[in-house]
């Protein structure tokens, strides 16, 4: 299966539609599936089964500057606690990553790139710098997760 | 006596689309008897009542769906009904057998996702459906999150998008589905009878509390005398009610609770009342298949539950009726054209009732002559059922007042959750205060 590309957040809520509005900007780019989901860890669990590698974008409130893409190494240990559920369920993107290492589906590879957010109110328009950063990876990810596909 | 306000947890959560918030829940106990008690939960459908004001009568159901991102088919399936009484338009069975079908997925995905992920962990004594799948129980989440899989698909193949679907509309629907798109997913329940069989043996080894109160249960009934789900012609109690839905008012009242946001569902005459799988299967025990009903007594459920920590295994009796409603109705498919029914504007009002996975759910809409939304009323399950929520905290823990702090909080979460409300989502919902003066 080719690589796939999930975009998660919340539309309504600001900056949390950042990891939607990357996912929209790069539907149809070949080499890789794309797929957008709210976050919940039992559709994130979903998603992820039978793929070798997984990008998910997401927003996150770290205290860095707003628009910073933060990028982590799913695998490579404990996920930080700023890596906020956005699911109202409490079981959001980490829970689902765990999830899916308990019940040996994670992907070999996955990966998780976090955009710096500042306003997450419902009705909020994002912000400038979360929209710029969308941009920056909708540039980015085609070549990072199918370079040959590009050329 | 020590007041542990120094042991209070405060998590917010987001404002978001549907019912949702900080539940707290303050005990006051005097001389080792509960003088008072107080649930708050802050409530948004509120908002979605005014910003439907001048919208059109077709973006009802796409709007209300995301009150809700687990039951925007409830939304959309009581927002229809609601729209084309108003309208004056009666749609044909096959749309009606339709909508049912989508139902039945949102009920399989929703229970499941409840019963495993949220309220287990309760039943097991784990934080988390993480660490009870990581200490022994990762079979069971695995069967759950396969089974909700399939709920989801039903979903997908008949609303055109997993949440928030995009192919009901106000008069039927914008594309009937292909006959050979739905047997794949009939394949698929196919598979599911022996999941759901297995998830309602689950849900029954759970070591339970036994308790029982005696609950005014109310739920819709069907014309067709179905098994209460999608078209609520009629509102049923177990005290007598058997009212047409559009006299709901009537009968109900909504009310604003002076230390809370929340709205309380009550009768007219202040009582509490309870909607959700327990009404449902009380008042309906007879409409469910013969398979769900021998289901439900190899797990341990009689004719009639009073026990609310039940409803765990009544989710699971009610997936496992809808697995075999979807293979029925999918059975019964025949493909159709128009997909809907013409509904012209004009001034109007209507109600509909369906029964969420968690509940009946009411709406009620005015409209002008240019079929524009004048006024919209929504009336969540999780409002109607507040009031049993604070009654059955305060009947359940009147037992358990010697006991630590921690262990009520424990049951007092483990309570509430029985009602599958959207507020017991967040990881630590419940802040409790034990003012024990």
């Amino acid at each position: 299966m080719k690589p796939l590309l999930i975009g998660v957040g919340n539309d309504f809520a600001g900056d949390d539609a950042a990891g939607r509005l990357v996912a929209r900007v790069l539907q149809g780019t070949p080499g890789f599936d794309v797929a957008e989901c709210h976050g919940a860890a039992a559709d994130l669990v979903t998603l992820m089964e039978g793929r070798n590698r997984v990008l998910i974008v997401d927003a996150c409130q770290s205290g860095a500057v707003v628009g910073t893409v933060h990028k982590i190494d799913a695998l490579a240990g404990t996920l930080p606690g700023w890596l906020r559920s956005v699911s109202s369920h409490g079981i959001g993107v980490a829970e689902g990553i765990e999830l899916a290492r308990i019940m040996g589906t994670l992907p070999a590879q996955v990966e998780i790139w976090a955009i710096e957010g500042a306003v997450f109110t419902v009705g909020a328009e994002p912000t400038a710098e979360v929209l710029a950063a969308v941009a920056v990876l909708g540039a980015e990810i085609p070549d990072h997760l199918a370079p040959r596909a590009q050329s | 006596m020590k007041d542990n306000t120094s042991n209070d947890k405060t998590i917010k959560v987001d404002m978001l689309a549907r019912v949702e918030g900080e539940g707290a829940f303050k005990v006051v106990v005097r001389d080792g008897k509960i003088t008072g008690t107080e649930f708050r939960i802050f409530e948004p459908p509120r908002f979605f009542e005014a910003f439907l004001q001048g919208r059109d009568n077709s973006e009802a159901p796409d709007i209300t769906a995301r009150i809700c991102g687990i039951c925007p088919v409830a939304y959309q399936m009581s927002s229809v009904q609601a729209m084309e009484m108003a309208l004056g338009v009666e749609v044909t069975q096959p749309i009606k057998d339709l909508r049912r079908l989508l139902y039945c997925g949102e009920w399989i995905e929703s229970h499941v996702l409840h019963a495993a992920m949220l309220h287990a962990p309760d039943f097991l004594g784990y934080a988390s459906a993480i660490d009870m799948a990581n200490d022994g129980h990762a079979d069971a989440v695995k069967l759950a999150l396969e089974y909700k899989k399939i709920g989801n698909s039903i979903v997908t193949a008949v609303g055109g998008r997993e949440i928030h679907p995009i192919n009901v509309k106000v008069g039927g629907w914008w594309k009937a589905p292909r006959k050979k798109d739905l047997l794949v997913v009939q394949e698929n329940l196919k598979r599911a009878l022996d999941m759901a069989e297995a998830f309602v043996d689950f849900t029954a080894s759970l070591p339970y509390p036994d308790k029982e109160r005696d609950y005014h249960m109310v739920c819709i009934a069907e014309p067709n005398g179905r098994y209460p789900m999608y078209e609520g012609t009629q509102l049923i109690s177990n005290r007598g009610l058997d009212i047409p839905t559009p006299a709901y008012n009537e009968h109900f009242d909504e009310l604003h609770v002076k230390q809370s946001n929340a709205l309380h569902g009550r009768t007219k005459d202040g009582g509490a009342y309870l909607t959700g799988p327990l009404p449902r299967y009380n008042l309906a025990y007879d409409k469910l298949s013969e398979r769900a009903r021998a289901a439900a007594t190899r797990a341990g459920l009689g004719r009639e539950v009073k026990n609310p920590y039940r409803s765990i295994v009544v989710r699971a009796v009610e997936s496992l009726y809808a697995v075999e409603e979807a293979i029925r109705l999918i059975e019964e498919y025949e493909e159709f054209e128009p997909a809907f029914v013409e509904t012209p504007p004009r001034a109007g009002t209507g109600m509909g009732a369906s029964e969420a996975p968690r509940g009946m759910l009411f709406h009620q809409y005015t409209l002008e002559d240019d079929g524009s939304i004048a006024k919209a009323q929504i009336v969540p399950p999780t409002a109607q059922n507040q009031p049993s929520i604070e009654e059955d905290l305060e009947s359940f823990i009147a037992d358990v007042l010697d006991k630590p702090d921690a262990e009520i909080q424990w049951l007092c979460e483990q309570t509430i959750r029985n009602y599958d409300p959207c507020i017991s989502c967040a990881t630590h919902f419940l802040d409790l205060t034990i003012d024990r003066g």
